[in-house]
């Protein structure tokens, strides 16, 4: 086991490394000058090459990207161009608001998937299968921001039972979370059916049943703990789904998180923003995966990732 | 998805037992035939493709309204008559945009998932067969690109080279290809084992000619379902990104960008939003049905 965790966060080194070549080049690679941008439009030629030099512009690009290199692993991720500010903090701060989203979220597509998988497996080929299935099928097939937008106009135009947008109370986490879990609630719904289905075939769910124990038993303490192996696999995959999807949500309901916050930076070309945007959450990516492969590990010893 | 069973050709069959001979009295195709129209979701789901295809080619030729026409007077009109889904902010009729934008919804999905095939396919042709340091270099390569999320990356790319649907392509296709390269990868490491590649190996088959013409039809099956679902992909992305402001440029008429318009006017018209969500939420739930009906008739063990 220790051989394979020590494997596993040994493979994660190159990913790193590369996730950072591809995030330097892709912003310098971008045309305009960052000096300009910086100094504004109506600075003078030597303002900006003052910039330039403070900012390490004319060093060699190999230089430029070790010295990024060298303040990320300080925690430093450089400044802002819209404001000046430290990016790194900047983008920490608001972090914790789009894990509460995520998190929100998780719990409503766990919440509606398994219950509804479970359903569907036990009960195959009738009339609760088609309709989870055809849930499910929908489920994946919605853009997340135009279930967002149907959501707003139902339950905050019409109804006026929930706040358009904003935070700060559970009532605005609701139909973000909604938005941002249907998917998700679909692409479960579908696993935890396929993996009951499978094990309600196995000779241990038969055996239990000819000892004469409840069904419900047998389905929530036997078939349901193996049943969810495969699920917990998504998961990790799942959650960058979801930091992705929490731009675009966030966006709609005008959440304050840093999906929102990186929307407004890009649309703004505020580079080392988008920069550091992109690193945090390809690490938090990385970070997720590897808990999950080193817990799978865990619990289903005859398959480890090698 | 990536199921390591596939329909291997008649050729490939002499170590299967007897009965699978006998049920062979059909070809493969007949019977994929068979099954596929035994499958309900599935003609469902061909039907929404081929009406999508239909409506993407030559719907630009029969919209009931010019898509373009401005008349604000006609603004925001309800649906029903003379509008079936109503006309949006500039009085354009919106059943004729969402006909007109089906065109780059189409261009998008179909270039997208070709530009993952040739990048996918090579990359995870040469991985998987060559294995060792060659293929640990290009799947940490696969590995860095899928640990950003998906959007996030298309985004950040969209910003860098601004807006117009040549760029939208560039971006999903950057952001798609290494999950198709990691596919067919995983392919290939099931297939390469089999008789027929060691013995096309120790007829001294060059590698190319075994990748390509032994390795490659046999994992086409996977690939072909694989696409076909994959299309849903970009199409709801495009449509994302161009929700955003990020995507298509103002004069195309994509679904994404007529929602982004609509949206502030949702409170008092909300067929706006409504309709062109609904025709995305169509056009990917036919790309699912349809892939998951391949996949059965294709892959058929894979079936439950």
């Amino acid at each position: 086991m220790h051989v394979y965790i020590l494997k596993r966060m040994l493979q994660v080194i190159p990913v790193i490394i590369l996730v950072t070549i591809i995030t330097f080049s892709l912003v310098h690679l971008a045309p305009g000058d960052p000096a300009i941008m910086r100094a504004g439009e109506d600075a003078t030629p030597e303002q900006v090459e003052m910039i330039r030099e403070a900012m390490g512009l004319n060093e060699p690009v190999m230089l430029q990207y070790l010295n990024w290199m060298g303040g990320m692993v300080r925690g430093d991720l450089g400044t802002s161009l819209q404001d000046g500010r430290p990016v790194f903090s900047t983008l920490i701060r608001r972090l914790p608001a789009t894990m509460q989203l995520v998190l929100a979220s998780f719990i409503v597509s766990i919440g509606i998937g398994v219950p509804i998988g479970i359903l569907s497996a036990v009960r195959q080929n009738t009339f609760a299968d088609s309709f989870a299935r055809i849930f499910a099928l929908l489920g994946i097939s919605m853009p997340n921001f135009w279930v967002g937008l149907l959501l707003m106009l139902i339950f905050s135009y019409w109804l006026r039972l929930l706040p358009a947008s904003g935070s700060g109370s559970l009532a605005h986490l609701i139909m973000p979370a909604i938005a941002l879990g249907t998917s998700a609630a679909g692409i479960i719904t579908r696993l935890t059916r396929s993996s009951m289905l499978e094990i309600l075939q196995q000779d241990f769910i038969r055996t239990a049943h000819s000892k004469g124990l409840k069904k419900l038993i047998v389905i929530y303490k036997h078939a349901l703990k193996n049943a969810m192996l495969p699920v917990i696999t998504v998961i990790g995959v799942q959650l960058g789904a979801r930091l992705g999807g929490s731009v675009i949500v966030e966006s709609v309901f005008a959440y304050p998180g840093i999906g929102r916050f990186a929307y407004l930076r890009l649309l703004a070309r505020d580079y080392p923003m988008i920069m550091g945007n992109l690193l945090i959450f390809a690490l938090i990516f990385i970070f997720i995966n590897l808990m999950t492969d080193i817990l799978y590990g865990f619990l289903e010893p005859r398959i480890r990732y090698d | 998805m990536s199921s390591p069973h596939h329909p291997v050709p008649p050729d490939g069959q002499s170590t299967k037992p007897v009965e699978v001979k006998v049920r062979r009295s059909t070809s493969f195709r007949d019977d994929a035939i068979r099954r596929f129209k035994k499958n309900p979701t599935a003609i469902i789901g061909l039907i929404i493709v081929f009406l999508f295809l239909f409506i993407a080619l030559f719907g630009a030729y029969f919209t009931p309204h010019d898509p373009f026409a401005q008349n604000i007077r006609n603004a925001h009109q309800p649906p029903g008559d003379g509008y079936l889904l109503g006309t949006d902010f500039f009085g354009r009729d919106i059943l004729s945009r969402i006909m007109i934008g089906a065109r780059i919804s189409l261009l998008v999905g179909v270039t997208v998932v070709i530009l993952w095939g040739l990048i996918g396919i090579v990359v995870g042709l040469v991985a998987g067969y060559y294995g060792g340091w060659l293929e640990s270099a290009l799947m940490r390569i696969v590995d860095a690109f899928i640990s950003f999320p998906g959007i996030i990356l298309a985004l950040a790319i969209m910003a860098v080279r601004g807006q117009g649907i040549e760029n939208v392509i560039f971006a999903l296709a950057i952001v798609g290809w290494p999950t198709m390269a990691r596919l067919v990868r995983s392919e290939v490491i099931s297939l390469k084992e089999r008789e027929y590649i060691q013995a096309a190996r120790s007829l001294g088959f060059n590698d190319a000619k075994i990748m390509f013409q032994h390795i490659l039809p046999n994992s086409l099956a996977t690939i072909i379902v694989y696409s076909t679902m994959g299309i849903a992909i970009p199409i709801i992305a495009e449509a994302g990104l161009s929700f955003l402001g990020l995507g298509a440029t103002p004069d195309q008429a994509t679904w994404g960008f007529q929602m982004s318009l609509e949206r502030q006017y949702m409170r008092t018209a909300w067929w706006g939003v409504t309709f062109p969500g609904l025709a995305v939420m169509i056009v990917v739930l036919g790309f699912n049905l349809l892939g998951d009906g391949l996949r059965d008739v294709l892959d058929p063990r894979m079936k439950e």
